[in-house]
């Protein structure tokens, strides 16, 4: 036995354990789990940490190859399972785990009630299309329920303002993650839903992990969301899974800045269609007015042919008065709303005189004032005719008046 | 009272639908000049209202909080949102 004896290098005998280690299948395609513990992530891209339980721990590196296929955000502390193979780290002499994988422990049996979870609330008709709502075209305010820190109620506000200047919005901070979060958002709907000056509301987050967004796929918060009243809009950042909220919300947005766009309409947009209908009336007005105008004089016409003088001036009488009602009513309540609606009006530059006078049509002015009847045309004095693209100084002819036909 | 405020103000949809309707009847060239006349006014009327709608332009941020007892209170946010200056109506 002692002649047998060898002498070896440290190094020699590292590797041998090196080899032997590496020569174990039953050390290959091992599934490990336990808690994080020293996590460290090195300049490089690896990830070195210590893996406990209650009795030992054993020192784990993670490649960045194998790390940047990880698809949450590993945390001290946090329950995993690791796949991977055991060697020895010839430098130090000390073994170690070579981590391929990892997955967050109980993930699998957090789907699985999820899954329990959403079976029962379309069962019980929670996410049914026939209760979801429409937005309103024009909010009156928008209700939102997110984080008061970070990105997403800045996002939110940006888009909406930059949709519609001044929309009057609503925050409701609230936890998104973490303990009690759930409760929290859950409140939060109830106290929008009460608040009148608030008739959709946004409720979401910015992306993170399925973690993370964990309180959106809470019963409470699917409850309080099927229970509003208004319309609500869930917007949790996390494109590839759906969640509880997004199911029984009325409308589902990717992303928190996608909600402002369905919640909130473009200013513009509302102003034209708004201003477009009411030249549409406008144009129906003035047709319908001159169709009666021509009604009148050809009534003055029929009656100048065959009677004495004095039923005629009682016809002029008549024809002037229908006139002036004409006038008033249609001058004295558009100036209001020109005036309203001037700035707008010239943007849309629709139906300007200008553009009527574009139409071949002609406008008549006496001593400064528009003379939109021959009766109060000063027949012996000069008048002035504007067409489109200029005035002409004008005097009527002697033969006097002569009938519209 | 929401419902209350909801019922005897129409919407903007509304609005919209009802100012088509105005123009549809005025287009048919059957109204009297009185009944034309009354409908040019209404919708006169009511563009006006919409387009008044559209300039609230003096709404920013609110924060809202739940008292202990159901109370609620609406106060102007802390939070002062990035890029949005030209967008802000306050600060403009």
């Amino acid at each position: 036995m002692n002649g047998r004896q060898l002498t070896l290098t440290v190094g020699e005998l590292n590797e041998y354990v090196r080899r032997s280690l590496a020569g174990d299948p039953m050390l290959h395609g091992v599934r490990l789990k336990g808690e994080l513990s020293n996590f460290k992530r090195h300049v490089s891209g690896h990830w070195y940490f210590t893996l406990k339980d209650e009795q030992s721990a054993i020192a784990c590196a993670m490649f960045r190859s194998a790390a940047s296929t990880v698809r949450f955000t590993p945390s001290e502390g946090g329950q995993v399972v690791l796949t991977g193979s055991v060697g020895l780290y010839v430098k130090t002499g000390s073994y170690q785990f070579y981590a391929e994988q990892m997955e967050q422990d109980g993930v699998g049996e957090m789907y699985l009630r999820l899954e329990a979870l959403k079976a029962k609330l379309q069962k019980e008709g929670l996410f049914d299309a026939a209760l979801k709502q429409p937005l309103p075209l024009l909010p009156i305010g928008v209700g939102i329920v997110t984080s008061g820190t970070g990105a997403v109620i800045h996002d939110i506000a940006r888009i909406a303002w930059r949709r519609f200047a001044g929309m009057p919005l609503y925050l409701y901070p609230v936890a998104v993650q973490g303990e009690g979060a759930a409760e929290q958002i859950a409140k939060a709907l109830s106290v929008m839903d009460r608040l009148n000056a608030v008739d959709v509301i946004i409720v979401g987050r910015g992306g993170g992990s399925m973690e993370d967004l964990w309180a959106f796929n809470d019963e409470a918060v699917a409850r309080a969301i099927a229970a509003c009243r208004k319309p609500v809009v869930s917007a949790v950042g996390h494109e590839a899974d759906v969640t509880l909220s997004d199911l029984a919300a009325d409308v589902r947005a990717a992303t928190p800045s996608a909600a402002a766009e369905l919640a909130v309409p473009e200013r513009d947009a509302l102003l034209a269609e708004c201003l477009q209908l009411f030249d549409r009336l406008r144009r129906a007005g003035d047709a319908a007015l001159m169709q009666k105008a021509a009604s009148v004089n050809s009534l003055q016409r029929r009656l100048a042919e065959q009677a004495p003088e004095k039923r005629l001036a009682t016809a002029a009488e008549r024809a002037h008065s229908l006139w002036s009602r004409i006038d008033l009513l249609a001058s004295g309540r558009l100036t209001g709303l020109r005036h309203a609606v001037s700035e707008l009006t010239l943007r849309l530059n629709a139906a300007s005189p200008q553009a009527t006078l574009g139409r071949g049509y002609a406008m008549v002015t006496q001593r400064g004032r528009l003379v939109p009847t021959f009766a109060e045309l000063d027949i012996n004095a000069p008048f002035t005719v504007t067409l489109r693209d200029g005035k002409v100084a004008a005097q009527a002819l002697p033969f006097g008046k002569e009938e519209t036909p | 009272m929401t419902a209350k405020k909801q019922n005897t103000e129409p919407s903007f949809e509304q609005g919209l639908e009802r100012l088509e309707a105005l123009a549809e009847t005025m287009e048919s060239g059957e109204l009297s000049l009185d009944a034309l006349l009354t409908a040019y006014a209404e919708g006169a009327a009511l563009a006006k209202a919409m387009a008044a709608k559209l300039d609230n332009a003096r709404a920013r941020l609110n924060e809202v909080k739940a008292g202990k007892d159901g109370s609620l209170t609406v106060t102007p946010s802390d939070i002062a949102v990035q890029g949005s200056l030209l967008d802000d109506p306050d600060v403009q």
